[in-house]
């Protein structure tokens, strides 16, 4: 399937490409970069609602005549092409706008590309079974707090790869690899990172507000699938002290994706684990065979 | 036609309705050179006395056998001018109405000229019909003087009574085991914070003793056949394994039952035994075994119950028995259920937190006979809550779940506030609203009297997700709109206002009935405004909740209003027929079966004629929609009023073009 990896993964979240990249394939998930391909159209949403569906139409066009589905790692593109195609399956008039743009490229969309987040690759079509039988060793039974991200559950009309009853996909998965997992209060909170752009100071004490839960409730660590959420979670830990005061707010962080290939016998260069800014040290030590 | 036509016409000005619109007069004018035409005329109200004396005037002195009134739509007033033909001793369906108000001078008000031609042409329409008229003669039926009542909370209590006292029979059917419904479950009822169950339970008393009421609790209405009149209901009456006569309600048999199962009057909050009465005061006072729980039906042991009975009144070999009533008139009173926020709201953790619950379930836990005796204690810890938050709206007014509003949250929330600061006097309580909608009688000062308390805060606001911490307490977030922050509370109750569905049992009843719902599920009654009570199906009237959310005031108000229209209907004594029934020729009649299925309201049958079948018309219980002639292939079918060569010549005029 093509990987189409959007902008704040190649830019920032090496350690997601690359273990994402490093863990596919040695499940049996072929990966070919996406060609030509352009922005997701997540920031045109509230700017112009027609090229906020037709770029990401592009992008399933361009699948639809290389004849894959996609893999789209970030919970953001995720949602735009989900979203796109529940519009373009619901009007039928804003399909034809969008072909017959498409047409100038000799493109069509006609709905037959299927979108993939990482978690349904991993839960749907690998299988959490596959999993349990390709690690060769089960990590320690750390505790864990998954977090999902927004817009892996919302907005639920459209359908999204996780529901925000019973267990996580992510749950699950994480269970499959040895790790425990245990409820936390905020685990469909914001990360604060749609914040950023507007006003940085409120974006971080959002943060600090889901990292100081992650404390109280005793993890070990979080693990998530979304690059956003891991920029905030891992990357603003820091920030976080500085503007609450708080020195408390500290809690290693992980792809998900890391701590299968971890548990896979993965080198951790491959990994990108040299990448993550938390101090993963400790928990890394214990999580080692 | 024997008769030759003499048609009479009546344009009407309708104050400046019409005639500031149409040139009256012209269209009089058009209309006299009409064929048949022996007189038109005009007048300000034809509606008004002097303007139906004045079509009566001519029918008597000129001979008229036909009458057109052009005016308004026929839903307005063709009762009016029917009555009017009655009076001059024509037959009433000899009257045809050209409606040039609505289709005409309301719609074209700026096109004066473009419009009087319309109206002409709608009047010569009406005239060409009006020649091909015949009487229509209608049936009348006598009705059965008897009603049922399906549900017994307050409103079928009432409508029940209503009925009763007026010297009619009534059934009352409950599916539970008691009637109370609802209220039962209330501790107090606002404003006046009566206790709910002192104003209710001296009327349950009076169906149970009322002569002329036949209770049938733990029933259900399995099948309702026939119409309005003359109707026949099938219902089921489970077997409580308890023989009714000899029973005393003595409780000995709840006392001595070792086993208890979550109580359901209770909300689960509470137990109950497997033998019980659904609350003390229940009426009737006898109580009925679980048959799911009773170890006797699950292992052949125990029978505490019956060894212990004095009146030998147990009966395990009880057996569920069906009971058909015939009645004239039907009151559905099925009341409501709440929201399902378990499921379709997991953000406010009711199901998951012990600490989110229902008002109605707040309800129990301050009634003296609930679960905790009438002392607030939160489920979690049986400790009293300091400070507790109550949040309004919960699944209404919101697109994603019910759009409309329920019309007793806002005050029962305040009403819950007054609950818990008066119980618990250190207590602090937080209301979220989004509007506080208290406008019943007395509302007003009610809320002004609460939100005047110190200890009873009002924040405009509805929280996005109630959170539980590692430690198990409640936290959430509320934009407070008046004062543009964000306020965090640490409830350690959290009381939902739940938005009102209507109960389940409806939809099934609603279905056998072919009574018409609103999009949301409830009963649609057959004018918002002015026929309230109606329902979409004759002799079919609805009371409280079942029609709309409704407090308990104006649930009462409409019972007793659904009362009085079915006693007016059985003080009558005989139905009338519609007259624009369908009629079929069969000898025309192929047996297809067409109209059979096309019929909304079952009132063609197939019978057996000469080897072959034919369709026949219930006359009583056709509605005259004409679905039936519409579709008939052969011409088999006509609806009278409408038949073929009446509104082809109507067709032909205004196809005609100009």
């Amino acid at each position: 399937m093509y990987i189409f990896l959007g902008c704040t993964t190649p830019m920032k979240q090496y350690a997601y490409e690359l273990s994402i990249r490093a863990v596919f394939p040695r499940l049996g998930i072929e990966i070919v970069d996406m060609p030509d391909s352009n922005c997701c159209g997540t920031p045109l949403m509230g700017v112009n609602r027609f090229y906020n569906v037709y770029a990401p139409a592009r992008l399933m066009a361009i699948a639809e005549a290389g004849g894959l589905d996609i893999v789209a790692p970030c919970n953001g593109c995720h949602l735009a092409l989900s979203e796109a195609a529940f519009m373009l399956r619901e009007k039928k008039n804003l399909l034809e706008q969008v072909n017959a743009l498409l047409k100038e490229e000799g493109l069509k969309y006609s709905g037959k590309v299927k979108v993939y987040h990482p978690v349904e690759v991993l839960y749907g079509l690998v299988g959490v079974e596959k999993i349990s039988s390709a690690i060769s060793y089960k990590l320690p039974p750390l505790k864990f707090a998954c977090h999902p991200g927004c817009h892996l559950v919302r907005p639920s009309h459209i359908g999204r790869p996780e529901k925000r009853n019973g267990k996580l996909k992510l749950e699950a998965l994480t269970e499959a690899i040895g790790l425990q997992t245990s409820d936390h209060p905020e685990k469909y909170e914001c990360c604060g990172a749609a914040m950023i752009p507007y006003s940085t100071d409120a974006a971080i004490k959002t943060v600090a507000m889901r990292i100081k839960k992650f404390v109280e409730g005793g993890f070990d660590g979080v693990t998530t699938l979304c690059p956003y959420c891991f920029d905030m979670i891992d990357g603003k830990q820091d920030a976080a002290k500085t503007i609450t005061g708080d020195r408390s707010l500290s809690i290693p962080t992980f792809y998900y994706t890391q701590l299968l290939g971890l548990a896979m016998g993965i080198n951790e260069r491959e990994l990108g684990l040299n990448l993550n800014m938390s101090p993963v040290g400790s928990v890394l030590e214990k999580l080692r065979r | 036609m024997a008769e030759e036509p003499r048609v009479g016409v009546y344009v009407c000005h309708c104050g400046v309705n019409i005639a500031g619109v149409v040139n009256v007069k012209e269209v009089v004018e058009y209309a006299s050179t009409l064929p048949n035409v022996v007189v038109a005329k005009d007048y300000p109200f034809m509606c008004s006395d002097p303007g139906q004396n004045l079509i009566i005037e001519d029918i008597k002195t000129k001979g008229l056998n036909r009458v057109v009134v052009a005016s308004c739509s026929p839903r307005m007033h063709e009762p009016t001018f029917r009555k009017a033909l009655e009076r001059a001793g024509l037959n009433p369906y000899l009257l045809e109405m050209a409606n040039i108000r609505e289709h005409c001078s309301w719609v074209h008000e700026k096109q004066p000229k473009e419009a009087t031609e319309k109206a002409k042409e709608l009047v010569e329409a009406g005239v060409a019909k009006a020649r091909m008229l015949k009487p229509i003669e209608t049936v009348k039926m006598p009705a059965v003087k008897r009603a049922l009542v399906i549900g017994g909370g307050v409103a079928g209590i009432r409508a029940a009574l209503d009925i009763a006292n007026s010297g009619f029979e009534v059934y009352l059917v409950e599916k539970r085991p008691s009637i109370g419904g609802n209220m039962a479950r209330l501790d107090k009822t606002f404003p006046t914070l009566d206790c709910s169950q002192c104003i209710l339970t001296p009327m349950m008393v009076e169906v149970a003793q009322h002569p002329n009421i036949k209770l049938l609790t733990y029933s259900e209405v399995q099948s309702i056949d026939g119409s309005v009149g003359n109707f026949t209901v099938k219902i089921l009456k489970k077997p409580r394994y308890v023989n009714e006569d000899l029973c005393t309600g003595c409780g000995i048999c709840e006392q001595k039952c070792p086993y208890t199962v979550p109580s359901e009057f209770n909300l689960g909050l509470g137990k109950r035994k497997v033998i019980y009465f659904e609350f003390p005061q229940a009426v009737p006072l006898k109580p009925v075994i679980d048959r799911d729980n009773c170890v006797y039906f699950k292992k052949g042991t125990c029978r505490a119950c019956e060894k212990f009975c004095p009146t030998k009144a147990i009966d395990f070999n009880q057996q569920p028995k069906e009971i058909t009533i015939e009645v004239g008139a039907i009151i559905l009173a099925t009341g409501y259920g709440l929201y399902d926020v378990k499921t379709k709201m997991p953000e406010y953790r009711y199901g998951l937190s012990k600490n989110v619950i229902t008002g109605l379930e707040l309800e129990r836990l301050t009634s003296a006979t609930g679960p905790t005796k009438g002392v607030i204690l939160r489920p979690s810890d049986k400790k009293e809550p300091k400070n507790v938050a109550i949040i309004l709206c919960v699944g209404s007014r919101d697109e994603k779940h019910l759009d409309y509003c329920c019309r007793f949250g806002c005050v029962a929330g305040i009403k819950h506030a007054y609950y818990i600061v008066s119980h618990i006097p250190d207590a602090k309580v937080t209301i979220c609203y989004t509007d506080i909608r208290a406008f019943g009688k007395g509302y007003e000062d009610f809320y002004a009297r609460i939100r005047s308390l110190d200890n009873v805060q009002f924040i405009r606001g509805r929280p996005m997700e109630i959170f539980e911490d590692t430690n198990g307490s409640l936290y959430f977030d509320v934009f407070d709109q008046n004062t543009n922050r964000l306020i965090r509370l640490n409830p350690d109750l959290v009381v939902l206002e739940t938005g009102v569905v209507p109960d389940p049992s409806f939809e099934q009843i609603a279905t056998v009935l072919k009574c018409s719902r609103g999009p949301d599920g409830f009963a649609l009654e057959l004018h918002p405004k002015l026929r309230p009570t109606e329902t979409s199906v004759d002799g079919v009237f609805i009371a409280g909740v079942v029609q709309g959310p409704k407090d308990i005031p104006d649930t009462v108000a409409q019972a007793g209003a659904a009362a009085a229209s079915a006693i007016t209907l059985l003080a009558k004594g005989e139905v009338e027929s519609v007259p624009n029934v369908a009629s079929v020729n069969q000898d025309l009649c192929s047996g297809c079966g067409v109209c059979e299925v096309v019929c909304p309201y079952t009132a063609i049958v197939m019978e057996a004629r000469n080897g072959g079948r034919v369709a026949k018309v219930e006359a009583t219980k056709c509605k005259g929609c004409g679905a039936c002639a519409a579709a008939c292939p052969s011409g088999a079918m006509t609806q009278l009023g409408f038949e073929d060569k009446q509104i082809i010549p109507q067709i032909d005029v205004l196809a005609r073009g100009r």
